[in-house]
């Protein structure tokens, strides 16, 4: 059960950073790793390392989200096209 | 044993609520409906979830803590929709019609 | 397409990695063999009078580090200072929300009546971390995030008023200057630099000072942390404000 647990969370994360890589969209990217932010402070917290999760959840998935977001706004949202 | 059968339920259905949230988010087509299922997750799964963790733990102080979660889950959850419906309505995103109806309606 | 095979190479390894790796909690583990950890779990609760090992050994064992990380964050202001600038002191903003949509009643009540909520709890956060999970970092970000919610709702300008930056400027550095001045004071007593105990002068109020000093400096390093995040948002969206200054 707990390795199951710990397999799932493990390939979410993969995916999601994956997903935050490939992302044409910068803004969905933001959500992604965000997301990304969000499994890594559970596995934390699985791992038995609260205060690592706090701070994951607090600084990853809050803060800089919000500065990702507000960077994109000052520049542009699309990733350049190659070629 | 009553109070885990309880708690069991109370998660169960916390969970077919987040599914079907979750199917809902995938499979509606704009941004107005799939706000709808979304929603749900939050209030009717995540609330359901927590009152079964509640039952599951009866009079403690995780109680509180989770009371006091609950509240929390409610009021941010449903102030994001409102924020989320509101910003997409007065972004003139439009509403989502079938194809042989009007195309282009504006959300109303 | 090669990185993205690459990428599920790497994956695949790192999976069979950490299937291989030993088991959690199992005291054959090839890390439970340290002479450290014996040391941090045995003697760590007299040493640093810290209920919680991970503080005690943040905050006193690995001082050094933590004293590291928070000139890396202090640092990081001022790289964005540098590049970005502060916002202006004095000048007279206008609210102009850039979103063309403006924040509804709703959401800026519901906002004003979750922010103390979320500042008392990084509050908990920060003083408690003495004894539970949390501490500086964790309690900084948490108010770091709780203004940046705050600043996002109501406006640069409601919220610089709110904190206005005569009273960040000389509280951003608190984490730094804090952490050093305990630090010296170990100095001063007679110990090493960050010795939190020096038995020969306190004597028999040694454990309630440590307990103390571990406390300032853990809202040091908080109050540093949630400044430092605040200052940084500020002068990330100030431009957009100072579009609309009123002439």
């Amino acid at each position: 059960m707990g390795t199951a647990l710990n397999l799932t969370f493990i390939v979410l994360l993969v995916v999601t950073a994956l997903l935050a890589v490939l992302a044409r969209d910068l803004l969905a990217a933001v959500i992604i790793f965000s997301a990304y932010s969000l499994i890594m402070a559970l596995m934390w917290q699985r791992l038995q390392a609260p205060d690592l999760a706090l701070t994951e959840a607090a600084v990853g998935a809050g803060v800089t989200t919000v500065l990702f977001v507000v960077a994109i706004f000052k520049t542009r949202r699309r990733e350049e096209e190659e070629e | 044993m009553v109070q885990d059968i309880v708690a069991g339920a109370f998660c169960c259905v916390g969970t077919f609520f987040f599914l079907v949230g979750t199917t809902g988010l995938i499979r509606m087509p704009d941004v107005f409906s799939r706000l709808h299922p979304s929603t749900k997750c939050d209030t009717l799964g995540a609330c359901s979830l927590i009152v079964g963790m509640a039952v599951y733990s009866g009079w403690s102080w995780e109680l509180l803590k989770l009371i006091i979660i609950a509240c929390f889950v409610l009021l941010s959850s449903a102030t994001c929709g409102h924020a989320i419906g509101r910003s997409a309505l007065r972004g003139d995103i439009k509403c989502w019609r079938r194809k042989n109806g009007v195309e282009d309606g504006h959300g109303t | 397409m090669i990185s993205l095979v690459f990428i599920a190479a790497l994956f695949a390894l790192l999976l069979y990695v950490v299937a291989n790796m030993p088991p959690m909690g199992d005291p054959d583990n090839p890390t439970n063999s340290s002479e450290v950890i014996e040391r941090y779990l045995e003697k760590g609760g007299e040493e640093t009078h810290a209920d919680n090992v991970v503080t005690g050994i943040i905050i006193n064992y690995r001082g050094y580090d933590t004293m590291g990380e928070v000139t890396v964050i202090f640092c990081a202001l001022a790289a964005v200072l540098a590049v970005l600038g502060r916002e202006r002191r004095g000048r007279i903003y206008a609210y102009v929300d850039r979103s063309r949509v403006p924040s509804s009643v709703i959401v800026r009540t519901m906002v004003a009546l979750l922010v103390p909520f979320i500042i008392l709890f990084s509050v908990y956060t920060i003083l408690h971390g003495e004894i539970s999970p949390g501490g500086g970092f964790q309690g900084g970000a948490i108010v770091g995030g709780s203004m940046i919610v705050f600043t996002t709702i109501f406006g640069l300008l409601e919220s610089s008023q709110r904190i206005p930056q005569r009273l960040r400027f000389p509280l951003e550095g608190s984490a730094v200057i804090t952490f050093f001045a305990v630090g010296a004071l170990g100095l001063a007593g007679g110990g090493n630099f960050l010795t939190f105990a020096w038995p020969e002068i306190a004597g028999n109020l040694q454990p309630s000072l440590v307990v103390w000093l571990t406390v300032l400096v853990e809202t040091g390093i908080g109050l540093g942390g949630a400044m430092v995040l605040i200052s940084i948002l500020f002068s990330m969206i100030r431009e957009e404000e100072e579009i609309a200054v009123v002439p």
